[in-house]
C-alpha cells in the first residue's frame, strides 16, 4: 500500500511541482498587487471594525414621542409617566391636540404619538372599557416597533392593576385576585441573540464581506491576467501550466491559504472585540464549516472572473448584489416569505448557507450536527463551481490555441 | 459649450461600444428594480414555523394550540415531547420559537394557582423573532384575559362589563400610509434608489478612471478646450441622464407597480432623485481626483458606497447610533434622499418646509471644485503609478 503511494506519488511528481510553482506564483501575485491587497486585507481589516462601531450603541431606546393628554388626571399622568419609564419610548413633548402632535411628527421632531381620550379616567372609574390611540411614524420599522411595544405593555399591566383593585375592593382576597385577573401567565424567554439587532446584523455582514472581497479579488487578477497577457487569455502558455488541473488548484490553494488568517480575524477576533456571542464549541469547527465555503466561493469568483475583460470590472459587476445577497440569506427576511425562485436562486450564492450556519454555530451554539445540511450544501456548491471552473478555463484554453 | 457638446458626443459613443457601461447603467439597474419588485411581494411574512410542547394535553392546552396556530404570523409546525427536543430543532433552524405548556395546567387554572406558560424565542432571525414574539405575547395575553371573562360571565356578569372589565384600557394602533405594516415599505423604497445610486457613482469614477488608465485623457481634454470643467461636464452628462430617468423610473414602478403610498408631491421627489444622482456624480468626481488610479479609487468608492445603506439611518436609525458616528451621516446624499422620502412622500411636506435636504445636495457639488487643477494635472501628465 505505501509503496503505491510511493510509486503513484513519484509518478506524478511533475504535477505536483507544477502546481507548487503555480501556487507560488499565485501567492507573489496576490502579495504584489496594491489593488488586490486593498481588496483582500484593507477592506476585510477595516469594514467589520467600522460596521461594528456603527452598531455599536446596541438597542434603540428612548425614541421621542408626543403625548396629547385630554383626560388630564392622576390617572392618565400615571399612564405617560409609566411609558416614559419604559426603556423604549421618550415622552419629549406633551401637546394641546393631536394636530399640535401630527405636525411635530410630520417635521421629525418626534416620531409617535400617544393620544389619551377626556373620558380615559371617568371611563376605568365607571368600570368601561377606554381606548388609548397610538400614532405610529411609519419612515422606518423600529418607530412603530417601540412605541407599540412601550404602550401595549403598559396597558397590560396598568389593566391588570385597574382590575385587581375593583376585585379587592368588591371584596376579594389579594392572591386570588390576582390570579383571577391573568388565569395563566405568558413568559417569554430570549433563548439566542438577547442583544438585538448589532449582534443579528454583524455575523451575516462578516460572511458577506468574506464572500464579496474574495469575488472582487479573484476578479480583479483573472481580468488582469486578460490584460497584460499578450493572447488575450488568462492562462499563460508557460511550460508549467499544461495541466489544467494544476492551474485551478494552484490557484485555488493560493488564494485559500491567504485566506486562512483573514477567517481568524474575521470570525474569531471580530466578535470577541464586539462581544457577539461566540458558543461555538471551538474554534475547529468554525474552521471545519469555513473550508467548503471558501472553496465554493473561489472556483464560483475562478468561474466568473473568466469574462472580466478588464481588471476594474469586477467591482461593478458585483458590489451592486451586496444587499440582494444579505436579503437572501433568509436571516433578515425569512425564508417561509421568499418567493420560491429567489428562495432556489439564493442557495446558489454560498453566503446564504454560511451565514446560515455561521449565525447558528456562533449564536445559537449548534453542534455540526445541526449545521450539517449547511454544511454538506457548502460542499456540494464547491464541487459544483469546480466543475463550471474547470470548463470555462477549458473553453478559455481552446479558444487560445 | 461647443466643448462640452464634442465630449458629450464622444461619451455617448463610448457608452454604447462598451457592454460594462450599458450593464452598468441599465441592465443592473434592471436587474435590481425586478429583484425587490418581486422579492418583498408578500410584504408581510406568515407561516413562521414554531413548535409546542403540550405537557397538559387537555382541552384547554388544545385550545391554547389552536389559536396559536390561527396567528398572522405563526404556525405550529411540530407537536414535541421536551425541551431538550424543541431547542435541537430551533438549533437545527427548523423553528423560530416553542411553547410550553406545563403539566396539570387546565386544573391549576381552574384552582386559581396562576400556571405560567412559558415561550422561547430568538434573535438571531431578528424580523422573525420580533414579529413571533409580539404575537405570541398578544395571543396569549388574550386567551388568558380569555379565560378571566368566561369565568366572569360564568358568574353571570354583564358583557359589556365583564369585557371592559378583563381589559379596562385598550391600545389601537393607527399606522397611516401602512396599515398591514407591509416591510417592503419601508426596505424596498430606500434600498432599490439606494443601489442605483451607487452604481451612478461607480459608474462615474470607471468612466473618469479608465479614460486615465487608458491615457485617452489628454484627447479627451483637447476636445472640452483644456478645461477640466467642461471635459467633466460632458463627459459626466450622459450618465446623470440616464441615471435620473432609472430612479424616475424606480419610483413609478413603486408606485405605481407596488402600490407604494404617496402623500406628497412627486415632482419634487423626483427633483431630489436628479440633485442625488448630480451629488453622487460630485462624490465620484473627488474620489477619482484624490486618488487617480482606477482600481484604487473604485475599491475606495465601492467600499464608501455600501458602507451609505448602513449610515443612511433607514434600517437603523440614526438617533440608536453612536453620538460620534452620528456626524458621518451627513457623508452621505443618501442620507438626504431618506430624509426627503419621509418629508414629501410620507409627512406630504412642501418644499417650503423641507428646502434643507436639497440645499445639503447641492452642497455636494462643491467637493469636484477642491480637486479639479489635482485631476487635471493627472491627466495630462499621467504621471501616477499605473498599478
Amino acid at each position: 500500500m505505501k509503496t503505491n503511494i510511493q510509486e503513484k506519488l513519484r509518478a506524478n511528481k511533475e504535477a505536483w511541482i507544477d502546481m507548487l510553482h503555480i501556487l507560488r506564483r499565485e501567492l507573489y501575485t496576490i502579495f504584489t498587487d496594491k489593488g488586490v491587497l486593498i481588496v483582500f486585507f484593507v477592506a476585510c481589516l477595516v469594514y467589520p471594525m467600522v460596521c461594528g462601531y456603527i452598531y455599536n450603541h446596541e438597542v434603540m431606546t428612548d425614541m421621542p414621542v408626543a403625548v396629547v393628554d385630554k383626560s388630564n388626571t392622576a390617572l392618565s399622568r400615571e399612564y405617560i409617566r409609566r411609558v416614559d419609564a419604559t426603556p423604549e419610548v421618550r415622552i419629549a413633548r406633551s401637546c394641546e391636540s393631536l394636530q399640535e402632535a401630527q405636525n411635530l411628527q410630520r417635521h421629525s421632531q418626534v416620531h409617535g404619538i400617544i393620544y389619551i381620550p377626556e373620558d380615559f379616567s371617568t371611563s376605568i372609574n365607571t368600570k368601561r372599557q377606554t381606548t388609548v390611540s397610538i400614532y405610529a411614524d411609519v419612515t422606518s420599522f423600529f418607530w412603530y416597533r417601540n412605541l407599540a411595544l412601550a404602550s401595549s405593555s403598559v396597558s397590560l399591566t396598568m389593566g391588570g392593576e385597574i382590575q385587581a383593585k375593583n376585585r379587592i375592593a368588591a371584596g376579594e382576597m389579594y392572591d386570588q385576585a390576582v390570579s383571577q385577573v391573568q388565569p395563566f401567565k405568558p413568559t417569554q424567554h430570549v433563548l439566542y441573540n438577547p442583544g438585538g439587532y448589532p449582534s443579528f446584523i454583524l455575523p451575516i455582514v462578516l460572511i458577506l464581506v468574506l464572500q464579496q472581497t474574495l469575488l472582487i479579488g479573484i476578479g480583479m487578477m483573472t481580468g488582469k491576467a486578460t490584460e497584460t497577457n499578450k493572447l488575450h487569455i488568462m492562462i499563460p502558455e508557460n511550460t508549467h501550466y499544461r495541466g489544467l488541473l494544476r492551474i485551478i488548484f494552484g490557484r485555488a490553494l493560493a488564494l485559500f491559504i491567504t485566506y486562512i488568517p483573514i477567517v481568524v480575524y474575521m470570525l474569531i477576533i471580530v466578535p470577541k472585540f464586539f462581544n457577539l456571542p461566540q458558543l461555538a464549541d471551538s474554534s475547529f469547527e468554525i474552521f471545519w464549516f469555513i473550508t467548503p465555503f471558501l472553496f465554493a466561493v473561489i472556483f464560483m469568483g475562478m468561474t466568473i472572473g473568466t469574462f472580466f475583460k478588464n481588471k476594474e470590472d469586477a467591482i461593478p459587476f458585483y458590489i451592486f448584489l451586496s444587499v440582494p445577497m444579505l436579503l437572501l440569506t433568509g436571516l433578515s427576511w425569512p425564508r417561509e416569505a421568499m418567493p420560491a425562485v429567489w428562495e432556489a436562486v439564493s442557495h446558489l450564492f454560498p453566503s446564504t448557507d454560511a451565514a446560515n450556519a455561521f449565525a447558528r454555530l456562533n449564536s445559537m451554539g449548534s453542534s455540526m450536527a445541526e449545521i450539517s445540511s449547511e454544511h454538506l450544501w457548502l460542499w456540494i456548491l464547491a464541487g459544483f463551481y469546480f466543475l463550471t471552473t474547470y470548463f470555462a478555463y477549458q473553453l478559455k484554453l481552446k479558444k487560445a490555441r | 459649450m461647443k466643448g462640452v457638446v464634442r465630449v458629450f458626443k464622444r461619451e455617448v459613443r463610448r457608452m454604447i461600444s462598451q457592454p460594462i457601461y450599458l450593464v452598468m447603467t441599465i441592465v443592473i439597474p434592471l436587474i435590481v428594480v425586478l429583484f425587490f419588485a418581486t422579492f418583498l411581494n408578500k410584504g408581510v411574512p406568515s407561516q413562521l414555523p414554531i413548535a409546542v410542547i403540550d405537557f397538559d394535553n387537555s382541552s384547554s392546552s388544545r385550545q391554547i394550540v389552536r389559536t396559536i396556530s390561527s396567528g398572522q404570523f405563526c404556525k405550529v409546525k411540530y407537536k414535541l415531547s421536551s425541551y431538550e427536543v424543541a431547542q435541537s430543532r430551533m438549533q437545527s433552524g427548523d423553528i423560530y420559537a416553542f411553547v410550553i405548556i406545563p403539566r396539570n395546567f387546565q386544573q391549576d387554572v381552574i384552582n386559581g394557582k396562576q400556571p405560567e406558560v412559558v415561550f422561547c424565542t430568538e434573535y438571531v432571525h431578528y424580523l422573525a423573532g420580533s414579529l413571533i414574539m409580539r404575537e405570541l405575547t398578544t395571543t396569549l395575553s388574550t386567551l388568558s384575559a380569555g379565560v378571566n371573562l368566561k369565568l366572569r360571565l360564568a358568574k353571570g356578569e354583564d358583557e359589556n362589563q365583564a369585557l371592559a372589565q378583563v381589559q379596562p384600557i385598550k391600545t389601537d394602533v393607527h399606522i397611516i400610509g401602512n396599515p398591514t405594516l407591509n416591510y417592503s415599505y419601508y426596505l424596498s423604497s430606500i434600498i432599490m434608489p439606494g443601489i442605483i445610486f451607487l452604481m451612478c457613482l461607480i459608474c462615474t469614477i470607471y468612466a473618469i478612471g479608465s479614460e486615465l488608465k487608458q491615457a485617452s485623457s489628454k484627447r479627451w481634454l483637447v476636445l472640452a478646450e483644456r478645461s477640466m470643467a467642461k471635459a467633466l461636464c460632458g463627459k459626466l452628462l450622459p450618465y446623470t441622464i440616464v441615471f435620473s430617468l432609472m430612479e424616475i423610473f424606480t419610483r413609478i414602478v413603486l408606485e405605481k407597480y407596488l402600490g407604494f403610498p404617496v402623500h406628497g408631491s412627486n415632482i419634487l421627489l423626483y427633483l431630489c432623485s436628479i440633485l442625488t444622482v448630480v451629488a453622487y456624480q460630485a462624490v465620484g468626481i473627488f474620489i477619482s481626483g484624490c486618488l487617480p488610479v482606477m482600481r484604487t479609487a473604485l475599491s475606495i468608492g465601492a467600499f464608501y458606497g455600501v458602507l451609505g445603506f448602513t449610515l443612511a439611518g433607514f434600517t437603523y436609525p440614526q438617533f440608536a447610533m453612536l453620538p460620534a458616528v452620528r456626524p458621518y451621516t451627513l457623508l452621505y446624499p443618501l442620507t438626504q434622499y431618506y430624509n426627503m422620502y419621509s418629508a414629501v412622500q410620507i409627512n406630504a411636506l412642501d418644499i417650503t418646509e423641507t428646502w434643507l435636504p436639497l440645499v445639503i445636495l447641492l452642497l455636494f457639488n462643491i467637493l469636484p471644485l477642491f480637486i479639479l487643477p489635482r485631476l487635471k494635472k493627472a491627466a495630462v501628465r499621467l504621471d501616477f503609478s499605473k498599478d
